[in-house]
């Protein structure tokens, strides 16, 4: 039998193309087919009213209930099941879309359009940089009331203080924290052990730091092994040089402290590390290794590695059986230790649709003991709750690492210290960039002109000049 | 002729060739060169490339072996099979085709009107409106982006591609292409039509368009790619994981596993996005390479 075969002209063809194209188009902005009614067994379940209601939402709702947030899917994970059971027992007629994984700094550009374009999410991811930022523009709804109202479980005694207080913004709270985090040291032992017995004493100083740091930076080249890693930054000057009695601005934030001889020899002593000591890798070397970060530590080239307390459970799959490892508390000094704590909150984007229903799902996820040992599943987060914030260390890491809970969570709930972020934050962090990346990144010298520049233009831009 | 003329001539006969070969020696070397320079940038150019497809077909831990690997032990083809699985990959690519298809028409039927318009009409105030038009290619899109959305939202397209088909419709640039070429177009075919009885919008039909096929696909590679890569807009104004483009489902599927990111699987996945752009890239390299030269040295003249 003889196949009739069929033949297309260009311009035919053309006009196919074109016509799929447009019936893609117009298929692919179609709404979402209608979900399905609720069936009868759902229809009959019962609505749960208990105490994690607070009767200002009505139980019979409907709608769309949009979160928004930067966490992966892996870390989302967790929260789904209660976000998803609280509405279904107690709103089961609002859908909830959750809306994770956006890149961490394209979320700061999509919520304030979306804030600002009058179509924000319902409830949203905060982190503690911007904890400030958003009540001060407005942008974020007050929870205040309802907290007076209808407190949290536990509160406030049993939450992290700092972190209540970086949420809390002209005396209203603005945000409940899901999480915080501690600095510590990660040591290498197979590096450190014959020159610092293990585990680190509590009392051991920056100057410690520095004379075992050169003391273990060995080999050359692509073998070198350098003594410390320490991320500079704002944060980490800020730890050297609270410490040693100096903070980096007024305690009210309206001007630099750059130029204090105390904060100039912390500056100097970090730039010594990596540029005169050369115990600290340079950015240069890292480029040249391939690594950076924790894998960098986890690749057996630093003896000892400063970050924050959740990357403990990331180092431990990526490090295996290639070395023993451990954590030493961050350092100490004249005036103290300060091993910065941070965290994230969620809060509620002004514009909320629903600002009651985003409050009562805040404070059934985040203040319920039943969930939050579950959120802190390994090492991520410490729970915001202090008697649970324990469940925030990888489990059997007591065995393991028997130093883990005392060097991150002990003394940090003992000596809690922040680094207080405030409201033109991501502005000056442009100045940071401009003076001292030259310093810090470049490797260049000038550290008082750099200084000098630093606090005169923070002076400008917080207004004290 | 002289005894010593003689020996002159006869000189140059010889010394000529030899000149001759010199210089096609020196030119041989000459491209060589040219030629071990371009391939060396060519390499360099294609390293991180070859590096993506290498990834996407390795294990995880040879991706985190150091000293790294470059050839994979064993050619692990599985990993698209088991990224298409963890990931709507094809709703993410018919989002991405339905938006790029669907604009890239549109900027194609808008910019050869508007085009013919500010080339071939003549109405008062057609080049203040002209420059007006152009003058938006100025404008950065971060101060565009909260009016936009205001925008969509009053369409009610928020989340919904119609947001990114509908305004990715028209173009400004496509326009100023369209409209210096079709300015070199010879005034006696218009005209030829008009005799013919034909009014504008047949003479833009069936004279100007036909003879604007080169431009056009110049117009469509270049737009096309330009929406299937976009980021950003598509970021601020979808949520729903079913809306998604491939762009976005990339980007998530990198954030989706914070700890030890699944590069093998992100680069299988980010194999997959680039392959449309490589085949209209392969297969229309030449309007590309015209649309640049078009655009950057014609198109001004």
């Amino acid at each position: 039998m003889r196949r009739k075969r069929i033949e297309m002209t260009r311009r035919e063809w053309l006009r196919l193309m074109g016509a799929s194209g447009v019936a893609a188009g117009l298929a692919a902005c179609a709404p979402p087919a209608a979900t399905e009614a609720p069936d009868a067994e759902a229809a009959a379940r019962e609505v749960v009213t208990d105490r994690w209601t607070t009767g200002l939402v009505d139980p019979d709702v409907s709608g769309t209930f949009r979160i928004l947030s930067w966490e992966g899917e892996g870390e989302i994970d967790k929260f789904i099941p209660f976000i998803e059971g609280f509405f279904e027992e107690r709103y089961p007629n609002m859908t909830v879309e959750i809306e994770s994984g956006v890149p961490w700094t394209d979320f700061w550009t999509k919520l304030p359009t979306q804030i600002a374009g009058g179509d924000p999410p319902d409830l949203a991811w905060q982190h503690q940089s911007r904890g400030w930022v958003y009540p001060a523009k407005g942008w974020s709804h007050s929870m205040q009331e309802y907290v007076d109202a209808y407190p949290p479980d536990g509160w406030p005694d049993d939450w992290e203080p700092f972190i209540i207080e970086m949420s809390t913004y002209e005396g209203e709270l603005h945000a409940l924290p899901y999480g915080w985090v501690t600095w510590g040291l990660f040591i290498n032992r197979d590096v450190m052990d014959p020159l610092q017995a293990y585990p680190f004493p509590d009392d051991w100083t920056w100057q410690d730091l520095r004379e075992l740091a050169q003391t273990a930076t060995s080999g050359e080249g692509m073998d070198k092994v350098y003594g410390v890693r320490i991320p500079i930054s704002d944060k980490t000057l800020w730890a050297v040089s609270m410490s040693w009695g100096a903070d980096l601005f007024n305690a009210d934030r309206t001007q630099g402290n750059f130029e204090d001889p105390t904060v100039m020899e912390a500056a100097q002593f970090l730039w010594d590390l990596r540029w005169k000591d050369g115990s600290m890798p340079t950015p240069g070397d890292e480029q040249a290794i391939g690594l950076g970060g924790e894998f960098l530590f986890a690749s057996g080239r630093i003896a000892m590695h400063m970050g924050i307390s959740d990357i403990a459970a990331r180092l431990d799959s990526a490090i295996g059986d290639k070395f023993p490892w451990g954590i030493a508390p961050i350092p100490t000094g004249p005036a103290g230790r300060f091993g910065y704590e941070g965290g994230a909150q969620w809060f509620i984007p002004a514009g909320s649709r629903y600002p009651e229903l985003a409050y009562e799902l805040t404070r059934y996820v985040l203040s319920n003991e039943d969930i939050l040992p579950t959120l802190g599943i390994e090492g991520s987060l410490y729970p915001p709750r202090l008697s649970l914030a324990e469940y925030g260390l990888p489990k059997g890491w007591q065995e393991k690492i028997p130093n883990a809970k005392h060097a991150l969570l002990d003394l940090g709930m003992e000596q809690p210290t922040y680094y207080q972020y405030f409201t033109q934050y991501q502005e000056w962090s442009a100045l940071w960039t401009k003076w001292l990346d030259p310093i810090f990144v470049e490797g260049k010298e000038n550290i008082a002109e750099a200084m000098a520049g630093l606090n005169r233009e923070t002076n400008e831009l917080l207004g004290s000049a | 002729m002289s005894a010593w003329q003689a020996e002159t001539a006869s000189a140059s006969a010889f010394a000529a060739p030899a000149r001759a070969l010199g210089v096609a020696r020196a030119r041989r070397l000459g491209n060589l060169g040219a030629w071990a320079l371009l391939s060396l940038g060519g390499i360099i150019m294609l390293a991180p490339f070859l590096w993506m497809v290498l990834m996407s077909v390795k294990s995880l831990d040879e991706v985190y072996t150091f000293p790294p690997v470059i050839l994979p032990t064993q050619w692990r083809w599985s990993n698209y099979v088991e990224v298409w699985n963890q990931v709507p990959v094809a709703r993410f690519f018919l989002n991405s085709a339905a938006v790029s298809l669907s604009a890239t028409l549109g900027v194609l039927l808008t910019s050869s009107l508007g085009g013919y318009s500010f080339a071939r009409i003549d109405y008062p105030g057609r080049n203040t409106i002209f420059l007006l038009y152009l003058s938006t290619m100025m404008i950065p899109f971060a101060v565009i982006m909260i009016p936009l959305f205001v925008q969509m939202r009053f369409f009610g397209w928020i989340n919904n591609l119609a947001a990114l088909i509908v305004p990715g419709m028209f173009s400004a640039w496509g326009t100023f292409l369209m409209r210096q070429f079709m300015m070199g177009i010879p005034k006696e075919l218009e005209e030829a039509a008009e005799i013919d009885g034909c009014n504008h919008l047949r003479t833009y039909r069936q004279i100007i368009l036909p003879l604007c096929k080169p431009v056009m696909a110049t117009l469509a590679i270049f737009t096309f790619m330009g929406y299937w890569n976009d980021f950003l807009w598509p970021l601020i104004v979808l949520s729903s994981r079913h809306k998604k483009t491939l762009p976005l489902g990339l980007a998530g599927f990198q954030q989706r596993v914070s700890l030890n990111t699944p590069w093998h699987l992100v680069m299988a996945l980010a194999v997959v996005s680039v392959l449309p752009i490589l085949i209209i890239f392969i297969v229309g390299q030449k309007y590309y390479v015209r649309g640049i030269v078009t655009s950057g040295l014609k198109g001004a003249a």
